[in-house]
């Protein structure tokens, strides 16, 4: 059976004018059991945004993604692990965020499919909109401009079905 | 902002066929509702019993997220998604057996099968040494149970009737899945009902 392993976690916190309360962004260097780099011959993985929104936002993508836990689908650090220890583990990240490396930033990178209802709501903006063919999907690629970035996190607010890899990228982050 | 639901207790229900057979489990949860405490089935009524960690995922896809906003409550207190997944953890060490159900809390399951009578000949057991051989006979054994409306036959099978629970795993082979080509006329699926309401084929 194949399943997912987590190896890093990093979190960002970000205080945006939405709300009082502040947003955050979880990044997680992940990847599959069964598929390996070429070049390095380890396990193929990369950094991706996971969870986004709000602390309680957050918190219930991480009981969602926990349940994968139980069956063995998602094991942090190659370890199996029960779902109360996966939230918890998000829960520590949250109230206590580890430093970050120099030069590790999030950006965002909207890329959604062209009959979600989240491309009319940017359609007002004027922002450039760029369809690009992924995987045989056509995603709407919608380019932000700096001073829209909190964007990402009203879009998480008005779609929830919006997964967040979708929304942002990170970078600057070490490899494992 | 919706109303919480209160969360008063939680049942695992025992619905192996025999006892050296592979956990399945059926949850249900008590709310307390305006009409007072009512079971439900956690996982909704699709009939399919649950292994332990299939619980815990169908927590983890819907109650436990209500618990982090607090539109889940325990006995009308708050509590962390963790802790919650922690008490059903608990709850699935002691499992109850469809005997326990109606005697302690005075509630049954029924497992509702409704279909065209017209059985294809092919839903027939892969097992020989099941109770039946085919669906046709399996539908035949429960003949006076079964109440026809507007031409098509319903059986509430009570789950404590002996021998129900290995005949309807027996039953399960035969239907195909509902992805077949053509999908099967029948269909299936589960309530939880108190005991003082008669069954609709009893009633019959």
């Amino acid at each position: 059976m194949s399943y997912r392993l987590e190896y890093q976690w990093a979190i960002f916190p970000v205080h945006t004018s939405l709300t009082p309360a502040t947003r955050y962004l979880i990044a997680i260097e992940g990847g599959d059991n069964n598929v390996y780099n070429n070049d390095t011959n380890k396990r193929s993985r990369r950094w991706e945004v996971c969870l986004l929104g709000s602390a309680t936002q957050v918190l219930k993508q991480a009981v969602y993604l926990a349940g994968a836990c139980e069956g063995g689908c998602l094991k942090p650090r190659g370890q199996w692990c029960t779902p109360e220890a996966y939230i918890r583990r998000i829960r520590c990240l949250i109230e206590k965020p580890p430093t970050l490396p120099p030069r590790s930033h999030w950006h965002p990178q909207i890329e959604i499919p062209v009959d979600h209802p989240a491309v009319d709501f940017l359609r007002p903006y004027g922002w450039t909109m760029t369809p690009k063919t992924w995987y045989g999907d056509t995603v709407m690629t919608v380019h932000i401009p700096e001073t829209h970035h909190s964007i990402i996190f009203r879009l998480k607010d008005e779609f929830p079905d919006l997964a967040p890899w979708r929304l942002a990228h990170v970078t600057g982050l070490r490899h494992s | 902002m919706p109303t919480p639901i209160n969360e008063l207790n939680r049942l695992i229900i025992d619905c192996r066929p025999r006892p050296n057979h592979d956990s399945a489990y059926l949850p249900l949860v008590i709310d307390d509702t305006s009409n007072g405490p009512q079971a439900s089935l956690m996982a909704g009524p699709i009939f399919d019993f649950l292994a332990p960690y299939r619980i815990m995922q169908a927590l983890c896809d819907d109650r436990a997220q209500r618990t982090v906003d607090h539109q889940l409550l325990i006995n009308g207190q708050p509590i962390t998604p963790e802790r919650y997944l922690k008490i059903w953890r608990s709850a699935l060490t002691q499992p109850l057996s469809l005997r326990a159900l109606g005697d302690q809390f005075g509630l049954r399951l029924l497992v509702h099968m409704q279909g065209a009578p017209e059985i294809p000949d092919h839903w027939r057991s892969p097992y020989q040494d099941a109770p039946f051989p085919n669906f046709s006979t399996f539908i035949n054994h429960y003949r006076e149970q079964i109440v026809e409306t507007d031409g098509l036959l319903h059986l509430a099978l009570d789950l404590r009737q002996p021998d129900a629970l290995h005949h309807l795993w027996s039953a399960d082979t035969m239907i195909p899945s509902k992805y077949a080509t053509p999908p099967p006329t029948w269909k299936a699926w589960i309530s939880v009902e108190p005991l003082s309401i008669p069954a609709m084929s009893q009633v019959a």
